[in-house]
């Protein structure tokens, strides 16, 4: 690794200095770099587990080259150790990725690591997210060729990252999407835009189980429907994958299904938006024992509205993929400029409600119980909902400029949270609703002060908490600001505490350093459904990052 | 039209890969080694949980299927360790956690990832040393294909409340490296909470009269042992210890066994282990 990391960066310094002792005549590089490292006080108040090395580091730095139609890059990381809350296996140094592309015309071919995405994500989505610590990409080649306008074909093969080596699986796949507006001259002005695609995935891994007979290659198809119409969106997909059993699922053989159906109407002023969504054991990783966030195939995303404020993402939801059934419903409204509910300037209104269900699964017969692992596990009939109630979001926003320089958003939210199926241990369902205001006042010469007020209230888990943040900003540049978070509702008194920060952040061009210094309490930081936990802090992290 | 010659070549081959299981989805290899007087490899598991782990009943339930397929030659015990493992009122207050666990804890980096999980052999599989249940299976029964390197035959007695141990340790071939032995003592079958999500192992959310199997109590000699040999053991050669330490009056002494290991400083791979009843 050392021999390649030391190659590498000869490479990139001999391509570096011939690039631009020729006047950027050999092609452009890019690059971005990320560091972020906290020093950790300890804190058994807050349960901040103890850190020996006292400071931990993430460094990131991402470089390609282009010339032409030929691209190349690669990434460099750094973990000394991973911060708290990322997977201890990222450890050390090391290029995570590296990869070449040539692309002429209707042809594309990468080898190396690559991203990749078939439709929705349903089967195939190999994405990096650094703030889950998740880096999926196919260390491969992929192919990707439009043989006439509106067909595309993609192919790969390879292993995804694990940490600074691969999976043990070979993951295989192909995707074909066809759009009947690019192909077909007479459709191409036609308000009606349709486009449909079909993927199918496999994954190869060897079989050296003592108890169980495992399926070495597990393959998987989907189907989707694009159509647009005017202001009417629709998207459809649907996956099936055979047996696969797994560590996720508890070693059952049962069959796989994803079914996502989602429209949208939009216009000026008015949105609305409806989704829906069923999964039932559709995990799909390229090593069956892999657990957490690592070696996934596939991308399930969830219904459900990421949060912004604190309080109001105290209770986010994570896909189920062993077996869900979603829907989420949002309208947007803009009530008109002056008017008597709009104002002045007009307010904006959003309404969204999200609830999650587990499947209805029943037992095979008699003597297998529901789950029974070396077994199909259950039978679930496609349209029926699970008794058990995974998750709920009602909430309701508005946002509003009360004069020239003030503007005001104002949410409440109420959410039911299962902590037993979202986070895996035993605990009473959350009832949780939370009221936030925020005020963001303009001031002269691009200053301004934005002010949090927040407050959460429930009878379970931690009891009730209150937020309050003020942060004073310098257009572009500068930002300070200072906030409490206090869990004041706690039953157990010697656990009404305060989570104070402070934070500051400068830009400059295109870096930025961001330092805070506090307290931050355990949680889950969740992405499209797809989360990680926190563990309880305190200490000084500083973050910066630079684009070049 | 030879690239699309291609790809429809690429896609029929990848089409073409799966592998549908008819049942029975299970084997029917027992495992067990019925020779008695030849020396066998054994495997070392340390499974990592907690009694408030409400997945752990599962994933215990197929190590203990482990165990019944091979028998003697899986020795595992149960390290209480980490945030599922710390005690609570009203009804999980027996803390099982102990230095040797939390220190063993902290040097693998386990239950940061997640709970449960166990080392076997201490040993990589498939890149992970901290592994998950569905990888127990193949790493055991590959690690149970090496061929013994070392005989470790074990003599516990119990002595008022002290545990005595002598033991004789016998390469079988020459060994290089420095190797550490180290000494643990478990005891099988307490009874008492236990989180759980799976009615098919018993009552959820809790089990009340659970049964902790091979819990950690305590090390003989140190968390990480001592140094047995170093550089280099022979055939020819044999080597004795004994160690000695207290019985906590909490245990039952009845169901207490020692296990001891041998393993390797520089990989931390365990070459043998051996478990025996105390009393």
């Amino acid at each position: 690794m050392k021999r390649l990391l030391t190659v590498s960066i000869c490479l990139l310094t001999l391509i570096t200095s011939t690039v631009f002792a020729q006047e950027q005549k050999m092609g452009e590089i890019r690059g971005d770099f990320q560091t972020d490292f906290q020093l950790y006080q300890e804190d058994s108040l807050i349960g901040a587990p103890p850190v020996p090395e006292k400071f931990l580091m993430n460094g990131y730095l991402n470089l390609s080259y282009t010339k032409g139609d030929f691209s190349a890059g690669m990434r460099y990381e750094a973990y000394y150790n991973a911060l708290l809350g990322f997977d201890p296996r990222y450890k050390g140094n090391g290029i995570a990725s590296r990869w070449a592309s040539y692309k002429h015309k209707d042809f594309e071919i990468t080898a190396g690591n690559f991203y990749e995405q078939f439709g929705g994500g349903t089967l195939l989505r190999s994405y990096e997210d650094r703030s889950l610590g998740i880096d999926n990409s196919i260390d491969g080649f992929k192919i990707i060729y439009s043989p006439v306008s509106g067909i595309y074909l993609k192919g790969l093969v390879g292993q995804h990252r694990y940490f600074f080596d691969k999976g043990q699986g070979i993951v295989r796949g192909a995707d074909a999407e066809i759009n009947l507006n690019e192909m077909f001259e007479k459709w191409k002005d036609k308000s009606l835009r349709l486009t449909f695609g079909g993927s199918f995935v496999s994954k190869y891994q060897t079989d050296k189980d003592p108890i169980y007979n495992l399926p070495e290659n597990v393959g998987a198809f989907a189907g989707r429907v694009t159509m647009q119409y005017k202001k009417i969106n629709m998207f459809s997909e649907y996956a099936y994958k055979i047996n696969d059993p797994s560590a996720i699922n508890k070693q059952i053989y049962k069959d796989g299904q994803a079914l996502f159906l989602s429209g949208s109407y939009s216009t000026k002023g008015f949105s609305a938006l409806l989704s829906l969504k069923r999964i039932d054991n559709m995990n799909f990783r390229s090593d069956r024992t892999a657990t957490g966030n690592m070696l996934q195939i596939n991308y399930l995303p969830s219904l459900t509205r990421p949060h912004a404020y604190s309080l109001s993402a105290f209770y986010p939801y994570a896909t189920q993929a062993n077996g869900e059934t979603a829907v989420q419903g949002q309208v947007t409204y803009k009530i008109p400029k002056n008017t008597k509910l709009g104002g002045k300037y007009g307010t904006d209104i959003t309404l969204n409600f999200s609830r999650v269900h587990d499947i209805q699964r029943n037992a095979i017969n008699d003597t297998i119980s529901i789950g029974q692992s070396g077994t199909l596990g259950y039978t679930s009939p496609f349209l029926k909902i699970g008794d058990e109630l995974f998750f709920q979001d009602f909430n309701l926003a508005f946002g509003r400029r009360l004069n020239k320089n003030l503007r005001l958003i104002a949410e409440y939210v109420y959410i039911v949270y299962n902590p037993e199926v979202i986070e895996g241990h035993a605990g009473n369902m959350v009832h949780a609703h939370t009221g936030v205001l925020d005020l963001t006042l303009k001031l002269k010469n691009k200053k301004s002060i934005r002010c949090e007020l927040q407050h959460l209230y429930t009878e379970q888990d931690e009891g009730n908490w209150a937020m309050a943040l003020i942060e004073f900003a310098v257009a572009p540049k500068w930002s300070f600001g200072v906030q409490d978070i206090y869990n004041y509702g706690n039953s157990n008194s010697d656990k009404r505490l305060h989570y104070y920060l402070l934070s500051f952040s400068y830009t400059h061009n295109s870096s930025r350093m961001a330092i805070s210094y506090g307290k931050q309490r355990e949680g889950i930081v969740c992405v499209g459904g797809v989360c990680r936990n926190v563990p309880a802090s305190n200490g000084l992290l500083v973050s910066v990052t630079t684009n070049f | 039209m030879k690239k699309t010659i291609l790809l429809f070549i690429a896609i029929s081959a990848i089409i073409s890969s799966c592998d549908v299981i008819e049942p029975p989805y299970t084997t029917t290899n027992t495992g067990q080694d019925t020779t008695t007087n030849q020396v066998v490899q054994k495997v070392y598991v340390e499974y990592f949980t907690g009694h408030k782990c409400i997945n752990c009943p599962t994933e215990a339930a197929q190590l203990k299927a482990l165990k019944s397929i091979y028998g003697d030659k899986l020795v595992f015990i149960s390290i209480h360790s980490g945030a599922f493992a710390t005690p609570s009122a009203p009804n999980y207050l027996v803390d099982y956690r102990t230095i040797t666990g939390n220190e063993l804890d902290a040097n693998f980096d386990v239950t940061t990832i997640s709970v449960p999980n166990s080392l076997v052999n201490r040993k990589q599989y498939e890149g992970d040393v901290v592994l998950p249940s569905a990888a127990w299976g193949g790493a055991i029964a590959a690690e149970l294909l090496r061929m013994p390197q070392a005989a470790i035959c074990l003599n516990p007695t119990l002595s008022g409340n002290s545990i005595e141990l002598k033991a004789g340790i016998k390469p079988l071939a020459q060994i290089e490296g420095t190797f550490m032995i180290s000494a643990y003592i478990v005891e099988d079958s307490i009874m008492s909470w236990q989180k759980n999500n799976n009615i098919e192992i018993g009552p959820t959310p809790d089990i009340t009269d659970y049964y902790h199997r091979y819990v950690l109590r305590t090390s003989m000699n140190g968390t990480f042992g001592d140094t047995l040999f170093c550089p280099v053991a022979m055939p020819t050669d044999s080597f004795n210890i004994n160690y000695s330490t207290p019985a906590d009056p909490t245990w039952n002494t009845s169901k207490l066994y020692v296990v001891c290991f041998i393993y390797n400083k520089e990989t931390d791979e365990v070459l043998q282990v051996e478990m025996k009843k105390i009393k």
